[in-house]
């Protein structure tokens, strides 16, 4: 724990990656290089139907990156992002089809369990001092299985609930600017990002989640109830997934019990290449917004340019090594 | 050193769990179990260790100033009142000289000395009746140390209470007005201070090892 700065020999590179903003400008600058040199390409990259087709591929991981960003500012890590978001399209699927309730109930159903299921697993890191990696293990399997005792292994469908699917594949925008027919997915997660990034740089659970992240028992020792600030940054990432739930049960006009696992990967992984530090304190919900579409744009122009899966799959992972070199090699400069 | 004297003072604040004893305030017991009860019944603990116990050093000198009193700047929905908590940072960074360049700076690139003007700054702004200051000018230039003298003259003039953990003797003999010295997690005695003490006084209370008083014990 030295304070000693950043030395005045370090280069270019390395001063590019010394503060959170430069990296975020990194991510930035590596999105534009991939949609010009997709662009140069191939002349279908740049269809306005190929823009919102990866924009909609963005939707779902995006809202889960937004969700894993706050609790990793905590310091923690949330694992279970992924299998929640198919509890919750399936809780959602219980009330609407099952049920034959209107859909607010089954929102509100989504997102309350989302957030129900955030906060016990917040209260097994606050309370319980469980290690936040493997308590959101352990969620993430429980959530896994509860998805598929509750469906019975089946998908649950949506088609008795009218408007169901709108929710991500219908056009408000659109609508209103038939020039710009936006799916109302990629609307809902440019409203849960600038909701998120409210939260995050306004409201006391936001300067709380960074302190946490910054410096949890000095922030203990100033009088504030950690643990419960915790429990409310858990809960409210579980709300998220809860709409991250929603957003797949429409695309896919069904809830797949099956689904969910490696999502929360891919929402990781979009954290750190939007430069948000595992180490807990710094992040932002742009550059995680940033990282989200990286890795849509990737996987959407290496499919253009019949790039096999196998090989998109290993790109991804070679990207995100890098992304988490270059967060390392501005911690050690920040000393 | 091992005297206990830390452990203590963490006891009082609710920092770690209590194993025996009782605290009042002005004669009223006060049931702290948590570093929030005692902050909310006006305790405010600063630790030698400012780096780990006294503040975000990631984050900038206007969040740590606040971070003890967040809820006076939080309006309708959580929304965090900027400007009040820029002007309370401005406003200790002027009253207790801290040098830095903006309420912006993050903590981690200011002097020790400084840093400790921050957690005290926090704890001000909180307006705390009791004060703990452990080792309050432990890795501080000698031009920080007498500013923080003369600062903790000043909170114990207005009223407040100030208790000050220190290995020093002559800055305890300078400061206070009771002296109480612990040995072996034993308090071993109350000396007034001033110049009815001496150093070796306190270097009496501070030896009594319990061994020696009773040789057949023999406890190791």
């Amino acid at each position: 724990m030295s304070t000693v700065e950043a030395t005045p020999q370090a280069g270019f590179a390395a001063r590019l990656l010394q503060a959170g903003a430069h990296q975020k400008l990194l991510a930035f600058m590596s999105l534009i290089i991939l949609l010009i040199g997709f662009s140069l390409a191939s002349p279908n990259f740049m269809q306005t139907s190929n823009i919102i087709a990866i924009l909609q591929a963005t939707s779902v991981n995006g809202v889960l990156a937004i969700a894993a960003t706050l609790v990793i500012i905590t310091g923690g890590i949330d694992l279970s992002v992924g299998t929640l978001m198919t509890f919750c399209a399936v809780i959602a699927g219980v009330v609407l089809t099952y049920w034959g309730l209107p859909l607010p109930f089954g929102v509100l159903a989504a997102i309350g369990a989302g957030a129900l299921c955030g906060l016990t697993s917040g209260t097994f890191v606050a309370k319980m001092k469980i290690p936040p990696f493997i308590a959101t293990l352990g969620m993430m399997l429980m959530l896994k299985g509860l998805s598929l005792v509750i469906s019975g292994t089946r998908p649950i469908y949506f088609n008795d609930t009218p408007g169901f699917t709108e929710i991500s594949r219908g056009s408000l925008i659109g609508e209103v600017i038939p020039a710009l027919p936006i799916p109302n997915g990629v609307l809902i997660l440019f409203l849960v990002a600038i909701a998120a990034s409210y939260i995050l740089g306004r409201t006391v659970l936001g300067r709380y989640t960074f302190a946490l992240g910054s410096n949890e028992e000095s922030v203990r020792l100033s009088g504030v109830n950690t643990d419960a600030w915790k429990m409310a940054v858990y809960a409210l990432a579980g709300g998220i997934c809860g709409i991250a739930g929603l957003l797949i049960a429409s695309r896919l006009n069904s809830a797949q019990p099956a689904l969910g696992l490696g999502y929360e990967l891919e929402a990781i992984a979009a954290v750190v290449i939007g430069g948000t530090s595992l180490a807990g304190g710094r992040g932002t919900i742009l550059g995680t917004l940033i990282g989200a579409l990286i890795m849509a744009v990737l996987a959407n122009g290496l499919r253009i340019l019949s790039v096999a899966q196998e090989w998109q799959t290993v790109v991804t992972g070679a990207i995100i090594i890098l992304a988490v070199y270059a967060d390392m090699m501005r911690k050690r400069r920040m000393g | 050193m091992g005297a206990g004297r830390t452990e203590v003072a963490r006891a009082i604040f609710g920092a770690d769990p209590r194993e025996a004893g009782d605290i009042s305030i002005h004669g009223a017991p006060v049931d702290i179990r948590t570093p929030a009860d005692a902050v909310a019944a006006g305790i405010g603990y600063l630790s030698e260790d400012r780096k780990h116990f006294g503040l975000a050093v990631g984050m900038d000198v206007r969040a740590n100033v606040a971070m003890a009193s967040l809820e006076r700047f939080t309006g309708r929905l959580g929304a965090l009142d900027e400007a009040g908590m820029r002007d309370a940072a401005r406003g200790y960074i002027d009253q207790l000289a801290i040098r830095t360049p903006s309420d912006r700076q993050e903590v981690r690139l200011l002097s020790g000395g400084n840093q400790q003007k921050v957690v005290i700054a926090k704890w001000l702004l909180r307006d705390c009746d009791i004060l703990i200051f452990d080792e309050p000018t432990r890795g501080i230039d000698v031009g920080a140390k007498s500013e923080i003298y003369k600062l903790l003259n000043g909170l114990a003039a207005q009223g407040r209470a100030i208790i000050v953990i220190s290995s020093e003797l002559p800055e305890v003999l300078r400061l206070s007005h009771r002296i109480a010295v612990m040995c072996e997690g034993r308090l071993t005695g109350i000396l007034p201070g001033g110049a009815e003490t001496s150093q070796e006084d306190i270097m009496r209370l501070a030896t009594e090892r319990e061994s020696a008083m009773e040789p057949v014990g023999g406890e190791q």
